[in-house]
């Protein structure tokens, strides 16, 4: 079968020493920042995104994805012990987590959130699995017109599915489609928007601009107020849940694992809608609503899975078509660029060792998680203790020489500073960077596509809507946005968000 | 009368960014047509989106209040700005090791809460730190002392 033949050829380059190691590295590394609160996996990755230039593709990528989907698991331990979620998907975690623990039961919380995100993460690799082949032979039949639609549909969706007002989650798209203009124009080689500066000419350095979106105005929003000291409430005893507890966790494993899959593959989706949208169902559907906020396993059953099914997931449309769901497959696919292979359906058929390699990698990274997890509970904990002080010059001195180490471009430098100050005040503004990171990975992509469209039909913009595989996605985006702007259902999709 | 301050700076901040995009496009680039595009006609068509997008979120400020902000000490922001920065200057004539050392001292200074001999402490061991990591593992191929120095 052909099927096993490629996951056996995954396999046979995933558990290769080199690439075991990293993906330990990445997964331990992963552990760590989604214990910390105040690192996420997007600063993280942003700022060994240089470092992994100097590894081989498949390490380096192996490495990155497990950093992402390791702080799925490491957010979890501390929003259960302390009540301080490491990661955004963990806050709803934190809710019921928090409360098992204080109920003297935080070694079964901590398993069957452990137990459900392995479950999840197993069934989200083998949906890359199935899925992986399939669409990127459907986008391989994809011209110019369809590729340029389906762009569109992804970022509308992107927007749509985040959260804030949607007028500037748009032009938070457009700005980024514009920065990722600035540099030669590869059809005619005319400088745009370089201010004659020939350190610009390759464009906007995706590193520095991740850097400095993701990294510096993280670290000025933590800035904002004292870093509390924290106290560890319970002591880990026993971790086996008991019968009634793994009984009560079966279906929301199922339903969350469900969900998240669902949502992950979506742009814009993903680990955080799936964690809340999983909660909320499981509220909403459970007979005993009245037990979720003062210990329900079921807080933590479907969440846990929901947000490591999503993490998964979130894959396929990266590795297949070249789109990444969120800001962390972003950089995902400019690690893939840096490394000189071009993402797309095409990485399936060139580069199937890089494609199968990571697809079976992450599920050796999630049994790597699982097993180790548990036993270094007390190891994480006391990480907690590395005060913020020390945490962010580390990060800032670390990733503006890995940024430097890229291409020697001491401008890319002050692009660090630009962006950082820049996003850090357009979130004060509510606007959130994700939308941004987006729109400047795929608008080069997107104008290439617009310009074929429009070579392929005469200059005639009708094309787009006459040729049906285009149309239908067009009508996709058209009615995600109808979605959001309805005040019914926007309504509802504030709901999601607000925590109780 | 009320006016939503995030609001109306979110749609300037749009509203400038798509100005500059927009009209360095139509001056300075070849617009084409919509056969043959030029090097201008897609960064047009994004500098005017986001002139509208800014035009309209900023319109949206009036007649709401605005939420109050927190922003983190002027020093604060200043170091860690400076740092990147710091490094970029002296990395060159510095070499890797001091302009390193310089950075790392640079973004302690960020802390208010960090104390002088924390500060030390974090810039000799964040140098080590990174000279082991960049220069010895990863061989990054630049000397640790600039001609600057010898």
């Amino acid at each position: 079968m052909e099927f096993i033949d490629l996951l056996m050829l995954g396999f046979s380059h995933s558990l290769t020493p080199t690439n075991l190691f990293y993906c330990l590295v990445g997964a331990l590394l992963g552990t760590l920042i989604g214990v910390l609160p105040g690192v996420g996996p997007t600063a993280t990755i942003a700022m060994l995104l240089p470092i992994t230039f100097s590894l081989p593709p498949l390490a380096a990528l192996v490495m990155l994805a497990g950093i992402y989907y390791g702080a799925q698991y490491g957010g979890s331990t501390t929003a259960i012990l302390l009540n301080v979620p490491g990661e955004a998907t963990a806050a709803v975690t934190a809710i019921d987590g928090h409360q098992m623990a204080k109920n003297g039961r935080p070694g079964p919380a901590l398993a069957i959130a452990a137990l459900g995100s392995f479950f999840a993460g197993t069934i989200g690799t083998l949906l890359i699995a199935i899925l992986a082949l399939p669409l990127a032979a459907l986008a391989l039949k994809f011209g110019a017109p369809e590729y340029f639609s389906l762009m569109v549909l992804a970022l509308v969706t992107s927007v749509a599915l985040a959260h804030g007002s949607l007028l500037k989650a748009f032009a938070m798209i457009f700005l980024g489609l514009a920065f990722g203009m600035i540099g030669t124009d590869v059809y005619t080689g005319a400088q745009r928007f370089t201010f004659g500066n020939l350190q610009l000419a390759d464009g906007v350095s995706i590193v520095a601009l991740a850097v400095g979106t993701f990294g510096v105005s993280e670290i000025l929003r933590n800035m904002e107020s004292r870093q509390a000291e924290r106290r560890l409430t319970a002591k880990v005893q026993g971790l086996l849940p008991s019968r009634d507890e793994l009984r009560r966790s079966i279906g929301p494993v199922l339903r969350g694992t469900f969900l998240g899959s669902l949502l992950g593959v979506l742009p814009g989706g993903g680990p955080l809608l799936a964690s809340f949208g999983s909660y909320s169902m499981e509220k909403n559907i459970s007979r005993h609503p009245e037990t979720f906020g003062k210990g329900a396993v079921e807080g933590i059953a479907g969440p846990e899975s929901a947000n490591n099914a999503g993490a998964q997931t979130s894959f396929i449309p990266m590795l297949t078509l070249g789109i990444p769901a969120n800001p962390v497959l972003a950089l995902l696919l400019g690690a893939m660029i840096l490394q000189g292979i071009q993402p797309g359906p095409n990485v399936a058929v060139r580069n199937p060792d890089i494609f199968w390699g990571l697809i079976t990698s992450m599920w050796i990274g999630n049994v790597m998680l699982v097993v180790l997890n548990l036993p270094l509970i007390g190891i994480w904990v006391r990480l907690l203790s590395i005060p913020y002080k020390a945490l962010f010059p580390t990060i800032l001195v670390f990733s503006s020489i890995g940024t430097f180490s890229v291409t020697g471009n001491v401008f890319d430098l002050y692009s660090i500073v630009f962006f950082g100050l820049l996003a850090y005040l357009l979130i004060k503004l509510g606007c959130e960077p994700a939308p941004f990171i987006l729109g400047f990975i795929l608008g080069p992509i997107m104008e290439e596509t617009l310009r074929r469209a429009m070579i392929l039909s005469n200059g005639d913009p009708l094309i787009f809507v006459q040729r049906p595989i285009s149309a239908t996605l067009l009508a996709f985006s058209a009615i995600a946005v109808l979605f959001v702007v309805l005040p019914m259902i926007s309504n509802r999709r504030a709901d999601i968000f607000v925590e109780d | 009368m009320r006016v939503n301050i995030s609001d109306l700076a979110a749609g300037a901040i749009f509203t400038a960014f798509g100005l500059y995009f927009a009209i360095t496009a139509y001056t300075g680039l070849s617009i084409g047509t919509a056969f043959m595009m030029g090097p201008g006609y897609f960064p047009l068509i994004i500098g005017i989106g986001l002139v509208v997008f800014g035009l309209v979120i900023a319109a949206k400020a009036f007649g709401r209040t605005s939420e109050p902000f927190t922003w983190p000490p002027l020093t604060s922001v200043l170091m860690v700005a400076a740092t990147p920065v710091v490094f970029g200057l002296t990395v060159r004539g510095l070499g890797f090791g001091p302009a390193t050392a310089l950075a790392a001292f640079v973004a302690s200074l960020a802390s208010r809460e960090a104390s002088w001999r924390f500060r030390l402490l974090l810039t000799a061991g964040l140098t080590l730190f990174c000279l082991a990591i960049f220069r010895f593992a990863l061989n990054l191929p630049l000397p640790i002392i600039g001609h600057w120095l010898s």
